[in-house]
């Protein structure tokens, strides 16, 4: 036997003459028992645990209910903003084009109403006879025809003076869209 | 893990500390911790008693034994349960003997008293535990877990040293005792 198990053998003889005290072993059994009744305790806990979490569940989804309830209703407008709209060169040329045209158009349509309000205040003219029935010439040498049907009409909403005859100087009242309104005589003609 | 310590458990196969330990911490059942305090009481209290008088080497026992049930989610499975459960008793002592200001022998005492057993008979098994009581604390310390099956390793992190110490500390108390039993043969 070498020194080194001599001296293991040494120790475990003198261990081995030892003993824990036994009031040790009793002490921490009857404590570890006392705890293992714990199991209850902790079912209990677990349970209230779980019941606390339902309460809580239901508690958020009342309270998620009611917040969407008491949200309004939103109707989705899209803003579409010209400078933000990527658009090509082309397309910017053709809708230029576009809005220059219809300004133009604009225009000329004022310029239209405009004569048109012009004449409808300036227009005189001498009554006078054609082969395809009433005229009136104006001061500009301009002759505007009147169809039967047209004096006819005229005349039944006495529109027209019934008296008047070849080489009467007359005014022609126009509405805002040209159209004749009334013909009558007129106190002398200023051309 | 669980699986294996509860197959083990149904066909009575003898479990580990360390198995026990891990069912223990899972379960709190006493009867596991009584199989352990059967398989490790005694190493521990040898333990203590060597390293104290045994009063206090009972009550640090205990205590031990206390934080094993308190602390037992501490516990890592991986880990030696026996390495644990010697640290928290040596922490508890040196607690102790810091609280009291009762620091341990540090120096070897060569008194033979006169009429000890141990200095005047034959009997080698005195000779050597009164050699082991006069080695200085921390190699008594560091031979006392050796012989309890810790590795140098195990022994520095118990103690909190390093393991260049632990060898010294072995090393100068194998050399002492065997020297003090020497002399016992001699006389």
């Amino acid at each position: 036997m070498n020194n080194d198990e001599q001296l293991k053998a040494l120790y475990q003889q003198r261990k081995s003459q030892t003993k824990p005290p036994h009031s040790t072993r009793q002490l921490l059994l009857a404590k570890a028992r006392a705890e293992q009744v714990k199991p209850s305790y902790n079912l209990w806990n677990w349970t209230l645990g779980v019941s606390l979490c339902a309460a809580l569940l239901v508690l958020f989804q009342y309270v998620g209910l009611f917040h969407q309830q008491w949200q309004p209703t939103y109707e989705v407008i899209q803003v579409h903003r010209w400078h933000e709209e990527s658009q090509t060169e082309e397309l910017a040329a053709v809708l230029a084009e576009k809005a220059r045209i219809e300004h133009a158009d604009n225009y000329a349509r004022y310029l239209q109403g405009q004569q048109i309000v012009t004449a409808h205040h300036k227009r005189l003219a001498r009554l006078v006879n054609t082969e395809d029935g009433w005229g009136l010439q104006t001061c500009d040498q301009e002759l505007v025809l009147l169809t039967a049907q047209l004096v006819e009409q005229l005349l039944n909403s006495r529109r027209l003076e019934q008296q008047l005859k070849k080489g009467d100087e007359v005014e022609i009242a126009y509405d805002a869209a040209g159209r004749i309104l009334t013909i009558k005589p007129a106190s002398k003609l200023s051309c | 893990m669980t699986l294996t310590i509860a197959i083990k458990s149904l066909l009575h196969i003898e479990l580990s500390n360390e198995e026990l330990m891990s069912r223990y911490v899972l379960s709190g059942e006493a009867a596991l911790l009584a199989r352990l305090y059967d398989n490790c009481a005694r190493d521990l209290y040898h333990f203590l008693l060597t390293l104290s008088e045994p009063d206090l080497a009972a009550d640090i026992a205990q205590k031990a034994w206390l934080k094993v049930m308190e602390k037992r989610h501490l516990y890592h499975s991986n880990g030696q349960f026996k390495a644990w459960l010697f640290t928290l008793a040596r922490n508890l002592l040196m607690d102790e003997y810091r609280r009291t200001q009762r620091y341990p022998v540090l120096e070897e005492s060569d008194i033979c008293d006169e009429g000890s057993p141990s200095c005047s008979d034959g009997d080698i098994l005195p000779a050597f535990s009164h050699a082991l009581d006069n080695l200085p604390f921390y190699q008594r310390e560091a031979f006392v877990l050796y012989q309890e099956g810790f590795g140098v390793q195990d022994i520095a992190q118990i103690t909190g040293e390093n393991q260049q110490t632990i060898k010294s500390r072995l090393r100068y108390a194998k050399q002492q005792l065997r020297q003090r039993l020497g002399e016992h043969r001699e006389q």
